[in-house]
């Protein structure tokens, strides 16, 4: 009775931390900027994070206060990704450059500082020096005082697997950002600096500053994302080997859903549903486990399948995708 | 003219302007990620400041340093020459991968999927190769048609379902590496070639593998060189002669620049998208097949769960090198110069520095309008007053580029 709480756990899980950081990638492009730097974002996010928890865990504060210690420890990851987007939001909004490049400098810079960082810090503490940030503690998981034989029953799997304190935060940002995106002025303002940043200046608003919220919210969540993708996949991070493409998926579910929020958390279920059903697939009996093939087939074409299902659903659903008109394309105030 | 030429020249140095910047991050990193414990390796270091030059000059002089005597310098001379040789064995599938994402940024496609592409051509030469036992140039054309297949997918998605190509490059790229896993464990001739069960398969045999041509005698023995770095220059040509001197390569960059002009001026864009990814995919293809066919320890092939790494390190070479097919063989060089130079920078710093140089020449040379703007400023003015009172239309020559570099 554990495999179809598991499922959808794990789904669940899968797709909350893929929404996040596509409402980030969706925040930025629809004020107008493209961030392809959403991995290596991810990645500063989880280091720091992760650091974090290590480092209350040895000033026994974590021992103490365990989910605040969390908490503070996501609220950093936050901030960690929103200043280092900071970066990219200064190249292409200030200098006016092309922001796939600066995008991408973001990617490459990411692992290999955080990896320099963690590793001269680890290097401290033991000769080892070793490169994987730890936070296995017990004080890290969300219990919330449930009882061992309630967590293995059905509802307890299904709820309360890989929980962390990110995975309500998650559904709050998602509820939130829609809001913030369709029914408040910030929101259509953002949208507007997308389409036709010159008549939103005409109209007073503050293109710079509107397109340096939208990066700076993509950092944001971008970060946060990072610290729940470490969560749910690992027990610890290691920059050297990054969140595994995570961020570029990310990114492809946002093209997916469409830059709305509603269709984005479709996407990320679709995804994450068929992630999830290659997981468990060796568990349900009536799909095919292709044992007459050579070992690792059947592995290898479950693992394809949420990216095969991807690109169906969208050859049937993209004639009406459409970008928001402006994105990518520095603001210049003389532009008509 | 002389604005052209002066603009330039103004390109190169703020290119060269960015270089130093990443440079001297560079040297502020190994500064602080100096660790006493792994320098003790090295004698010379006697502390930070000295240990930080020590790596410095490892980067820059492919692992050399100071002679003491003649027999030094000629030992030392001999090790230069075997690193030269293993530039251009780094460089040769960079210089291709850049290449494919180059020719996607001309057309205004951003190639992301150069992975899946330089995966798949990787083994169709391994087949070739291996299996079926044909000479090196047969293979290297049979990864040409594999990666320009695997590539024409997501060219076709945008062409005719309006699907962005990131998004299709992304998931091909997976779907790619899954594929190409399950093909390697039904196919028993390939665990044959070296069975272990990792699965992991080496290529031998002369006519096999890339001809050597007798270049490791002019890098100290160093038999990682082989035709397949004049392959890639050649084809870097090929690409420079396609894209600025063909009606194809013109109609290319039309699409690139503006789509809607280009439909106006009867360009079929559907077919250019799609020829520009089938190209792309082609070049990131031939990448593949030399990696794998230079036959040393470089032509193992390993069923993995990690995306090909070179894929990616295509678009900072495409990027550096301005997503010019001449450029892109110096960043293709260059990069793989740094990646040597970080080689021999164990035990006593991490390689991971490298990256940390790529990334900030790669952000500051996102820059390079400001700093090209910087330098010609007041020249420029002048210039294009002067300019402007024969052809009142006349562009100005400094414009931003949406995507890739600077205009021809």
């Amino acid at each position: 009775m554990t495999l179809l709480p598991g499922l959808i756990n794990s789904t669940l899980l899968y797709a909350l931390c893929l929404v996040v950081v596509a409402l980030g990638g969706m925040f930025t492009e629809r004020s107008g900027t493209i961030n392809i730097g959403l991995e290596g974002t991810m990645i500063v996010g989880a280091t720091f994070g992760a650091l974090t928890i290590r480092a209350f865990n040895m000033n026994g504060f974590g021992e103490v206060a365990g989910q605040w210690a969390v908490l503070i420890a996501v609220l950093v990851a936050a901030l960690s990704g929103c200043i280092y987007s900071m970066l990219l939001a200064f190249a292409s909004i200030h200098m006016k450059a092309d922001q796939t490049i600066g995008g991408t400098a973001l990617n490459i810079f990411a692992p290999a500082f955080c990896y320099l960082l963690v590793s001269s810090i680890q290097s401290e503490f033991s000769s080892a020096g070793s490169t994987t940030v730890l936070f296995n503690y017990d004080w890290v998981t969300f219990n919330l005082g449930f009882s061992e034989e309630f967590r293995n029953s059905f509802f307890g799997i299904l709820l309360f697997k890989g929980f962390a304190i990110t995975t309500p935060i998650a559904i709050l940002i998602w509820i939130i950002s829609t809001i913030v995106l369709y029914k408040t002025r910030f929101g259509l303002r953002l949208m507007s600096c997308g389409e036709h940043p010159q008549a939103a200046a005409s109209a007073g608003i503050g293109v710079y500053t509107t397109r340096y919220i939208g990066v700076g919210l993509s950092g944001l969540l971008a970060g946060f994302g990072g610290i729940m993708w470490a969560f749910i996949a690992t027990s610890g991070v290691a920059p050297g080997a990054g969140v595994a493409g995570f961020g570029f998926l990310a990114l492809a579910v946002m093209i997916f859903g469409n830059w709305k929020p509603q269709n984005i958390l479709g996407a990320a279920l679709i995804f994450a549903f068929f992630n999830a059903l290659g997981k468990y697939s060796s568990g349900i009996d009536f799909l095919p486990s292709f044992s007459n093939l050579a070992q690792g087939t059947g592995d290898s074409i479950y693992k394809m399948l949420p990216y095969i299902v991807t690109l169906v659903v969208l050859a049937f659903t993209s004639k009406k995708s459409r970008a928001p008109k402006m994105e990518g394309i520095p603001y210049d105030k003389g532009a008509r | 003219m002389k604005t052209k030429t002066l603009t330039k020249l103004s390109s190169i140095v703020a290119t060269l302007l960015c270089i130093v910047i990443g440079l001297i991050l560079a040297f502020v990193v190994l500064l602080v990620t100096y660790s006493a414990t792994k320098s003790s390796s090295v004698s010379a270091i006697t502390g930070r400041f000295s240990s930080a030059s020590w790596g410095m000059k490892k980067i820059l002089s492919l692992g050399l340093s100071n002679p003491s005597s003649y027999s030094e310098y000629l030992r030392r001379f001999t090790t230069l020459k075997y690193n030269i040789g293993q530039v251009l064995y780094y460089a040769m599938p960079l210089i291709m991968t850049g290449l494919s994402v180059a020719f996607a940024f001309k057309t205004g496609l951003f190639n992301i999927g150069a992975s899946g592409q330089y995966l798949f051509g990787g083994i169709a030469a391994i087949i070739c190769a291996g299996m079926l036992h044909l000479p090196w140039y047969v293979s290297i054309f049979a990864a040409l048609i594999a990666g320009a297949i695997w590539g024409a997918i997501p060219g076709l998605f945008k062409a005719y379902l309006n699907i962005n190509e990131v998004i299709t490059c992304i998931m091909t790229n997976w779907i790619g590496l899954y594929l190409v896993n399950i093909f390697v464990y039904n196919t028993p001739a390939i665990q044959s070639l070296g069975a272990d069960s990792s699965r992991t398969l080496t290529l031998t045999g002369d006519g096999i593998i890339l001809s050597r041509l007798n270049l490791a005698s002019l890098f100290a023995g160093n038999d990682n060189v082989s035709v397949g770095i004049i392959v890639a220059i050649v084809f870097a040509i090929v690409v420079w002669v396609i894209l600025y001197k063909t009606t194809f390569g013109y109609e290319l960059k039309a699409c690139g620049l503006n789509k809607n002009a280009a439909k106006y001026a009867g360009i079929n864009d559907k077919k250019n998208i799609i020829l520009s990814m089938v190209v792309a995919g082609a070049l990131a293809g031939v990448g593949g097949a030399l990696y794998y066919l230079t036959g040393n320890n470089g032509a193992v092939y390993k069923t993995e769960e990690v995306l090909q790494q070179a894929g990616f390190d295509g678009i900072s070479v495409a990027l550096l090198g301005g997503s010019n097919p001449i450029g892109v063989i110096f960043s293709g060089l260059f990069i793989a110069f740094l990646k040597v130079g970080g080689d021999n920078l164990q035990p006593v710093y991490n390689t991971e520095i490298v990256s940390v140089i790529t990334s900030t020449i790669i952000y500051f040379s996102a820059f390079s309008l400001f700093f090209r703007n910087l330098i010609l400023k007041g020249r420029v003015k002048r210039d294009l007053a002067i300019s402007n009172q024969s052809n009142i239309l006349n562009k100005p020559p400094v414009i931003a580029d949406i995507k890739g570099g600077e205009k021809q």
